[in-house]
């Protein structure tokens, strides 16, 4: 219960929160303080002395408002004349080494320190004008550091340290001084992210030419959803000239207050990327040329038509970064204009998990925990994969939890990543062994405590899970994860102990282990434990694609129909269609944003699946290699020229909107669907109906918040036989700077992280007698590969990071289906 | 009198715990583990005896000020960083008399309920690192130490802690954050180590002198203490005197000797030839004395009295030849490299008037000089930084600026102006080649 504090302010008398910081309370006051180390996301330094207010209870004695906490009965002045003289003094000591260069620094005009050397004035005091030269600082691909501009707030290495948990960032001693600097002074190798850059107050760092500066202030214009990845962050492009030339992001926006990863920030250079389509291609004597919109949708109708008349199967997989509308327009067309139940989102990472994974268990196809749970849980527990590399919001979200001391965070997966170091415990499971870790757990739980395994036998299903349950022993679980029994019963213990238990499942192509499988028995563990949907409990799957979510809520599932209810009828499944089509009974294969020859695990398809589809249309920003099966390909908007909405991996419907428009010739998703509707004569429901029935759908959901469905334990698969893994890890999960398509088209992340290159352990590449920088021969059972050699200390030891999706030969072998994990055999090539 | 915390100088074989027991050692850390521990700081209150380390605080109220009810651990921590230029009376302890400091860290460990102590020392001191850690090891071989201190059901672990070199981990904020593993920034007070400290937990941190003065409290009692010297300024002092004094060195004497007594009587007087011209009372963190003042009790309220400090007892004695500017200059460097930076006026201010100084000393002082050093210096001062370092090198500094502004004139009386220098302007960087695309 917070307690009411009461303090005097300049007369008046605040009401403030017990605990809170004196800044805290005159901030939310609307009383102005300036500050130049201070941001709320990270711990207070105390170090500018800007933000001093004079304590008339104690003689005025100036206190610093940032690191003061309230006190009943304090008295403050923050406007007296011995205020503003100890305000202008610290402005005078930290020109007194500063650049000054103003006219020609490209931060002036956002700058703080300007901003504060205006409003404050240092009239009457001589600033000491000592012969400041420039000096280097930090090394970067990305940043330009200009260490004689700096005021050492050390916001940059705060930032650094506590929201991203990556610390390239720290204080030197060099000359005369400290300086913000890498370790050693090594070219700083990070995230990133950028915030460094976004946060300093002044132009010591700086975006490398010819990025443009990062904005500070907001300019015009509503704030839109990154596209990327389905965090949800909220982002402003900058525009210039039609052109998006930076993006900002204010700490008073949520969920990411200010935060952005390197994708989010850097890669709308893909917008003006010159390899970007333009025009509708239609395939004539066997190659694609450019048409008008007009003959390309005519030949799509006719495809449509044609495969009607053949009485084949019309297919369509729309990709899970299709707008909420846009998806809802997709489904409605398959379902309704073409008569066919064969619409889903392909395959997508995340979507089994919740189909087949929670929505059986817990009633929904939807995580049951959102970021507010997750920030309130006092235990996380993250399994297949780290977050910071897959999704960057959730690793700060806990972060900041372990720093508030009052989160604890377990991770088991077998990849690797950074947040290890910074979690409670991390338990590296063999490739594929978190389900039977889970069932382990169950097994304990069940085992060691009557009362839980009392309350659950309530639940539907209860006899059947517990029986598979029990076949989980202890030598079956430590033969399938190669945990220790005793780590294994102390995480049950740590988890029969948590009151508010979150369990987060990242999904990705390329994450070994299937997902549906881990989702179910995370959903059982919850369920066992009573938390599977209170606030600060509950299941977080983390699909791969910003709007997967939204795309299962309004049905653009086979399975699915909007609102969550099941179809009568369902749809076949992505792999199961591509089967059919390779046996020609596909007609009409419609792929929105999805590259199967260039994405999908070899496996999963066959050239002939596209071959055998009687017409192929690919609705797509670029040339990806299936479109070398298309009949018709059809350019779209991405990114900041879409509207719309999306639902984050949290369940909250965001708003998408328009910062340019999409260059000419190109056109929203929604937009061909709606027209391909008209031309065949049912057309599409209207921009107002679609919003009617969106709505409905998601008051839907927030109902079943309130009244949720009972769950049911659905029973675990028997345990199969023991693995090992001997050799090297072919690690072929997302990687926190590509996302696999769309971000290899930007140049920025391009230079920053090389997209063909396999990534490894220093002591890896060592041991193989590999060079960084030279060549390695990847070669596993499917396929090979030779690629530029990475050093990455976040790699662990035996196993080989390569990015899943390229338009490179070969590597589509690499991908092993949903499911599978492989040993790859890394040689030095010449 | 007779030595209490030097009284091992010269004794053969003075380090080892069996010399230290055969001359009635350890016989108060018995006694006190046979009182209360409230009992212990009643004592320690009683003897009036006040922190050595530099602020003077009376270490039985320090004591009491952890809170006594608080579950978890609690720490000790000895702080023999010793950097205080002018300052060398804590090596010189633990050189000679080993035990009696860890006797000392024994009786307030268990005055206080903490099971853990840490002697966290200057990193350059390996020599008192090793003779700490042997002796320590023998005090754990007689069961002194560990899960049974003398028998009774109290456990103490005493480590020994090296710092990296850096004269602002003397201060015991900072000095918790390095003992923590961090870099040693400050941290603002309160809230008090003795309520949140190292690793968030209740910590006493003490200067080793401090420490040493609490065996023979406990074996001769809190009044024999508090009749050496005057109330509130007992018990014996080291004094370190450096400079031009024929015969420097530490000297234990009672509290409140006149600082004529030690330069003259016991220092033998100022070198031939030379007369006295100032001296710092308390190391250099502490504004300069003149001649006149030499009748001064060397003792923490006379030297406060006569607008200075006892600090760390550290006299360091300047004679005609020196030129103030210079020294002045001299204290400038040193608090412009140890400053930690962390905040401005400090980092800021000392950088500026070490520019300054330099400046007057190359010959290019100005008439406002004097005046911006003032201003400099009350920037940094008056709990206007996160700690005391900003008053260590403003008081001094502005002390000298006050005392000998003569000395300032003749330097910029000579001063040619310096020729100006011409300020650079950055070319603009320009796009760089390499991000394609664009
Ligand atoms: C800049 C600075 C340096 C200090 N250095 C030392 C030191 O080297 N040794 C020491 O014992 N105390 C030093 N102190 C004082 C400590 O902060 C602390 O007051 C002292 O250790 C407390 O012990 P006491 O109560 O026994 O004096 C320093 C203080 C400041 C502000
Ligand atoms: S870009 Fe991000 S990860 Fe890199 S140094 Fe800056 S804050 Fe740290
Ligand atoms: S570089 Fe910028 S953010 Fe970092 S310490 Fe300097 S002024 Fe602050
Ligand atoms: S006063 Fe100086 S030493 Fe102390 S915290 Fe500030 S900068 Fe650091
Ligand atoms: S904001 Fe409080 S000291 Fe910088």
């Amino acid at each position: 219960m917070p307690k009411v504090v009461s303090v005097t302010v300049d007369g008046r008398i605040l009401a403030a929160r017990a605990g809170e910081s004196v800044l805290e309370l005159l901030r939310r006051s609307g009383i102005w303080i300036p500050t130049l180390c201070f941001d709320p996301r990270v711990s207070a330094y105390g170090g500018c002395r800007l933000c001093l207010v004079s304590r008339r209870d104690r003689a005025g004695e100036l206190v610093p408002a940032c690191e003061t906490p309230v006190v009943e009965g304090m008295v403050l002045e923050t406007d007296s004349p011995a205020v503003h003289r100890a305000r202008r003094r610290q402005l005078v000591l930290l020109l007194g080494e500063h650049r000054l260069d103003c006219p020609v620094c490209p931060t002036s005009g956002r700058c703080t320190l300007e901003l504060l050397l205006h409003r404050l004035g240092i009239a009457g005091d001589d600033v000491r004008r000592w012969e400041v030269t420039a000096t280097s600082g930090v090394q970067s691909p990305l940043i330009v550091h200009h260490p004689e501009r700096c005021v050492l707030c050390t916001l940059c290495i705060r930032l650094c340290h506590e929201v991203q948990g990556v610390s390239a960032l720290g204080l030197e001693r060099v000359d005369g001084g400290i300086q913000v600097a890498t370790f050693a002074s090594r070219t700083l190798d990070c995230e990133y992210c950028g915030q460094c850059v976004a946060a300093c107050p002044t132009g010591a760092l700086q975006l490398r030419p010819p990025l443009d500066p990062v904005p500070r202030r907001v300019g015009t214009g509503l704030p839109t959803t990154c596209s990327l990845c389905p965090c949800g962050c909220q982002l402003l492009p900058a525009v210039r000239d039609g052109r998006v030339v930076a993006v900002e992001s204010q700490l008073s926006w949520l969920p990411n207050r200010g935060q952005l990863c390197a994708k989010g920030r850097f890669a709308h250079d893909v917008l003006v990327s010159p390899e970007r389509l333009t025009s509708p291609l239609v395939r004539l004597e066997g190659r694609l040329v450019p048409t008008s919109w007009e003959r390309a949708l005519q030949a799509v109708v006719e495809g449509v038509r044609q495969a009607q008349a053949q009485g084949r199967a019309l297919v369509a997989f729309g990709t899970p970064r299709l707008t909420c509308e846009d998806a809802f327009l997709l489904q409605h067309f398959m379902r309704g204009t073409v008569g066919s139940p064969h619409v889903g989102v392909g395959l997508a990472a995340g979507a089994r998990a919740l189909v087949e994974g929670v929505r059986p268990v817990l009633g929904t196809a939807r995580s049951t925990a959102d970021f507010t749970d997750l920030a309130a849980a006092d235990l996380v527990l993250i399994l297949r994969a780290d977050p910071s590399r897959t999704h960057p919001l959730v690793k700060s979200i806990v972060l900041a939890g372990m720093r508030r001391r009052s989160q604890q965070v377990v991770m088991a997966h077998a990849l690797s990543g950074g947040l290890e170091r910074h979690v409670d415990e991390f338990l590296l499971v063999r490739p594929l062994g978190e389900e039977a870790l889970l069932y382990g757990i169950c097994r304990h739980l069940l085992t060691e405590s009557a009362t839980r395994a009392r309350q659950a036998a309530g639940v539907a299903g209860f006899d059947q899970w517990q029986a598979g349950v029990l076949h989980y022993t202890d030598e079956v679980v430590q033969g399938l994860t190669g945990i220790d029994p005793e780590r294994v019963v102390a995480l049950a213990r740590r988890l029969k102990r948590a009151h508010r238990l979150v369990v987060v499942v990242p999904a990705g192509m390329g994450i070994p282990g299937d997902e549906a499988a881990v989702a179910r028995a995370a959903a059982g563990l919850l369920v066992l434990l009573g938390c599977h949907r209170k606030p600060g409990g509950g299941l977080l799957v983390l699909g791969e694609k910003a709007n997967l979510q939204g795309c299962l809520d309004v049905g653009l599932h086979p399975r699915l129909l909007p609102g969550g209810g099941s179809a009568e009828e369902p749809g076949w499944e992505p792999v199961h269609a591509m089967a059919r089509a390779g046996a020609g009974e596909v007609g009409f294969l419609y792929l929105v944003g999805h590259d199967p020859l260039g994405g999908w695990p070899r496996a999963t398809h066959r050239r002939d699946g596209l071959e055998g589809a009687g017409f192929v249309v690919v609705q797509d920003a670029f040339l990806t290699k299936t479109t070398r099966a298309a009949n018709v390909v059809l350019p779209v908007s991405i990114l900041a020229e879409r509207e719309g909405t999306v639902v984050g991996a949290d369940g909250v419907r965001r708003p998408l909107h328009a910062a340019v428009a999409p260059p000419p010739g190109v056109a929203p998703d929604g937009e061909i669907f709606r027209e391909l509707a008209r031309r065949l004569g049912m057309p599409l429901p209207s921009k107002e109906e679609v919003e009617r029935s969106l709505a409905a759908v998601f008051e839907g959901h927030l109902r079943a918040r309130h009244r949720p469905p009972l769950p049911t334990f659905m029973p675990p698969p028997p345990p199969p036989p023991p693995r090992t893994w001997r050799g090297t890890l072919l690690d072929v999960s997302p990687q926190l700077l590509h996302s696999g398509s769309v971000t290899r088209y930007s140049a920025v992340l391009r230079e920053l992280a090389p997209i063909v290159a396999v990534r490894m352990a220093p002591e890896d590449v060592a041991a193989f007698g590999l060079t960084p920088g030279g060549r390695a021969h990847l070669t596993t059972g499917t396929g090979e590969e030779m690629m530029m050699v990475r050093v990455d200390r976040t790699v662990r030891p035996s196993s080989a990071v390569v990015l899943w999706q390229s338009n490179a030969e070969g590597l589509g072998a690499f991908l092993a289906v949903d499911g599978e994990a492989r040993l790859v055999d890394v040689r030095r090539s010449r | 009198m007779e030595p209490v915390l030097l009284r091992a100088r010269g004794v053969p074989n003075s380090r080892h715990i069996d010399t230290y027991l055969a001359a009635g050692g350890y016989e108060g850390l018995k006694k006190a583990l046979t009182m209360d521990p409230e009992a212990v700081t009643k004592e320690v209150l009683d003897s009036e005896l006040r922190g050595r380390g530099g602020a003077g605080f009376p270490t039985g109220r320090k004591w009491t000020f952890v809170p006594k009810e608080h579950p978890g651990p609690k720490y000790l921590i000895c702080n023999a960083d010793e950097s205080e230029p002018g300052t060398f009376k804590d090596r010189e302890i633990i050189e000679y008399d080993p035990h009696l400091l860890i006797e000392g860290i024994a009786i307030a460990s268990y005055a206080i309920r903490a099971n853990t102590a840490y002697i966290y020392i200057r990193g350059e001191f390996v020599r008192w690192a090793r003779i700490l850690e042997t002796a320590i090891a023998e005090a754990r071989q007689r069961d002194i130490l560990g899960a049974s201190v003398m028998g009774s059901n109290y456990r103490l672990d005493v480590w020994v802690h090296r710092g990296a070199g850096a004269y602002i981990c003397g201060e015991e904020t900072s000095l918790i954050e390095s003992l923590e593993g961090k870099r040693g920034f400050p941290r603002l007070k309160p809230p008090f180590p003795a309520v949140v400290g190292v690793f968030g937990k209740p910590t006493v941190v003490n200067n080793v002198e401090t420490l040493a003065c609490v065996p023979s409290i406990l074996t001769r009692g809190a009044a024999w203490f508090a009749s050496i010297g005057r109330p509130r300024n007992t018990g014996p002092k080291l004094y370190c005197v450096s400079g031009h004094v024929r015969r420097p060195g530490v000297y234990e004497l009672p509290m409140g000797v006149t600082f004529r007594e030690i330069i003259e009587e016991h220092c033998g007087g100022i070198r031939d030839g030379h007369t006295l011209k100032a001296f710092f009372p308390g190391g250099s963190s502490a504004p300069v004395m003149t001649p006149d003042q030499i009748d001064v009790k060397a003792d923490f309220d006379a030297c406060a009295e006569a607008g200075s400090m006892l600090g760390s007892g550290g006299v360091i004695v300047l004679d005609d030849s020196v030129d103030m500017v210079e020294a002045a200059a001299n204290l400038a460097h040193f608090y412009a490299h140890e400053s930690c930076g962390q905040c401005t006026p400090c980092r800021e201010g000392s950088d500026w008037a070490m520019d300054i100084l330099d400046r007057i000393l190359e010959g290019h002082g100005r008439p406002e000089d004097p005046a911006t050093l003032l201003r400099i210096c009350q920037y940094a001062s008056q709990g206007m930084t996160i700690c005391p370092l900003g008053d260590a090198f403003a008081l001094p500094i502005s002390s000298i600026v006050k005392k000998f502004p003569y000395e300032f004139e003749r330097h910029i009386a000579a001063a040619t102006p310096r020729p100006p220098k011409k300020l650079p302007v950055l070319p603009w960087a320009g796009p760089r080649p390499g991000f394609d695309g664009q």
